[in-house]
């Protein structure tokens, strides 16, 4: 891999970004959590009890954590190498020198990157309708469970990428639903889900104690919803299951024989 | 430089290209071949794209699927035009040339260059959106160029170019040529690749028919029955006076009766004769044309001859 290749490669795709006035989905990606916390927040208004930080918090961490950055790296990591395909653009990569590889993570830097922003502009805006903003712990542990997620998802979607080149984001879309589904499974295979995990770092980032979580909500309650382990092991297991992630997507990318998708 | 043994790629069971064995010293090649008789194939099979079914690709030495170092040796001028269009010609040039390596600096005056050779500098700054074809394939030239390769694959260069652009495209790569570089050009035209290389290889079918100079190609089919329509307003003549001359195997008149078609397997020397035997019988023919002269009858006839039918 070179580094200032994949700095070119990020660089670019940020100036097509740009330069192409993608801002219909930055708009979307941004405001629909936003609307999210506007409608609870109405909610909570009419309700008598209103609404408990902690219930915030959840809201916000589903959302923009949880599905705000899904979807973000749902339009900018599954399709990065579709894109070129079917753009017909891949054969002025792939006939250079290690490009491939650099495209990957350029691409990958990019994805992560761009949800970063769009995900921390949305935890802002939420942060500014629930009236959390001052709350400085729910700040930095919602900012640093948005860098893991981006990191996380973004990692197996490129893998999705280079597997189900044709039907990318078909199979991302899929495996997000399944992967989403399950990690709400009250039972041990919830375990392997990227949404245990940042959820288990969710909790003991708030310092959560058990007997709030369990005023919560039934499911939280569960023992099988979060892990109490130390939050380093939770972070150690993602940061392995995303260089796990790349590594074999960098060498299915390099094996693969992708000009046969478009051979006459 | 480049070197293919016994090389068959298969999709599925459809072949790519079927049994390519050659070896090809630096210089100027032209791939010809009609459109699907594999010449995409055997060029992806040699930029690494594709890994042979059987066989072995090497370039440069190197196995062409599994080392990627000689890819820093080669230029390649993909057929399509299809480019990013919401970037400038410059940006795109630029980023190229910085995935070949070279730093920010380097990669912006090494696109000017070449952007200066391919003479659109004036449209640098503009969206790759509004080029021309022949603007589009100029900047793709100029992405295959930039970084000086030692050889330059170029697919159908000429596609969908003007006659002024087809002269520009041919000036550029007969300079290249002159500078000593490598090129391997594939088309289905044949005049297009006479004009830039003195070298050929024919594919038909997935198959390499012939291989050679210009001079040994045309003598393969110097022993072949070829047929030469000569357009008269008095065919009876001609068709007499043709019949008498050695070299003819066979006249056969249109079915119009405007004119005869000769058979020879000296068509060279008739087209030479031709004017003689009729000043000398006081004859005009008013269009003279071979059929066989065309690429399609050229591949028709050397795919004859690999049968064995001829």
């Amino acid at each position: 891999m070179n580094p200032s290749r994949v700095m070119a490669v990020m660089a670019f795709e940020w100036r097509r970004s740009i330069a192409s006035r993608r801002f219909v989905s930055w708009i979307f990606l941004i405001g629909f959590p936003v609307l999210i916390m506007v409608l609870t927040a109405r909610i909570g208004a009419s309700s008598q009890a209103g609404i408990t930080p902690t219930s915030w918090a959840l809201t916000i961490f589903t959302f923009v954590p949880g599905i705000c950055c899904m979807l973000s790296l749902l339009l900018t990591a599954a399709p990065f190498l579709q894109a070129e395909i079917e753009g017909r653009t891949w054969i002025y990569m792939a006939i250079r020198p290690g490009v491939k590889t650099d495209m990957l993570y350029g691409k990958y830097l990019y994805a992560v990157s761009r949800t970063v922003i769009t995900a921390s502009i949305a935890l802002l805006l939420c942060l500014l309708v629930s009236g959390q903003l001052g709350q400085v712990r729910l700040v930095v542990v919602m900012w640093l469970l948005i860098v893991l997620s981006s990191l996380a998802y973004a990692a197996v979607y490129v893998l999705i990428g280079v597997i189900a080149v044709q039907r990318a984001l078909v199979m991302a879309v899929a495996y997000s639903a399944i992967e989403f589904g399950v990690s709400f499974i009250p039972a041990v295979v919830t375990q392997i889900t990227i949404q245990y995990r940042l959820r288990s770092l969710l909790i003991q980032g708030m310092q959560w104690d058990s007997k709030e979580s369990s005023a919560l909500s039934g499911f939280m309650a569960d023992a099988n919803m979060f892990s109490t382990q130390p939050w380093w092991l939770h972070v150690g297991i993602m940061l392995g299951l995303i260089a796990g992630t790349l590594m074999v997507t960098t060498a299915i990318l390099k094996r693969r024989e992708l000009g046969s998708l478009k051979a006459d | 430089m480049i070197s293919f043994e016994h090389v068959t790629k298969l999709y599925g069971i459809v072949i790519g290209v079927n049994d390519i064995s050659l070896e090809l010293p630096p210089g100027a090649y032209g791939l010809l071949g009609p459109n699907g008789s594999g010449k995409s194939t055997l060029l992806n099979v040699l930029t690494g794209q594709l890994r042979p079914s059987r066989g072995e690709a090497r370039l440069f030495g190197a196995d062409a699927f599994c080392d990627i170092g000689p890819l820093e040796r080669i230029g390649f001028c993909p057929s399509l035009d299809i480019l990013p269009t919401d970037v400038t010609g410059l940006t795109w040039v630029k980023y190229m040339v910085q995935l070949q390596g070279y730093d920010e600096a380097e990669a912006t005056r090494r696109a000017h260059d070449v952007l200066d050779r391919v003479e659109l500098m004036d449209a640098r700054d503009r969206g790759m959106a509004g080029y021309s074809r022949g603007m589009k394939q100029r900047i793709k030239l100029a992405q295959a160029i930039a970084h000086e390769p030692e050889l330059l694959i170029l697919d159908e260069p000429f596609s969908g170019l003007d006659p002024v652009a087809r002269h520009q495209m041919t000036e550029l790569l007969s300079d290249w040529i002159k500078e000593g570089k490598s090129v391997l050009m594939a088309s289905h035209i044949l005049h297009e690749v006479e004009a830039i290389a003195d070298n050929f290889l024919l594919i038909y079918g997935g198959r390499l028919l012939a291989s050679g100079a210009t001079n040994e190609v045309y003598e393969m089919l110097d022993n072949v029955p070829r047929r030469i329509d000569l357009v008269s307003d008095d065919a009876t003549q001609l068709a007499v006076l043709v019949q008498q001359q050695s070299i003819v195997d066979a006249v056969q008149f249109h079915e119009g009766g405007n004119g005869v078609s000769v058979l020879t397997r000296k068509p060279r020397e008739v087209f030479q004769q031709l004017p003689h035997w009729l000043k000398d019988q006081q004859l005009s023919v008013r269009e003279v044309s071979s059929s066989d002269d065309s690429l399609q009858a050229l591949f028709e006839t050397l795919m004859k001859i690999h049968r064995g039918q001829i």
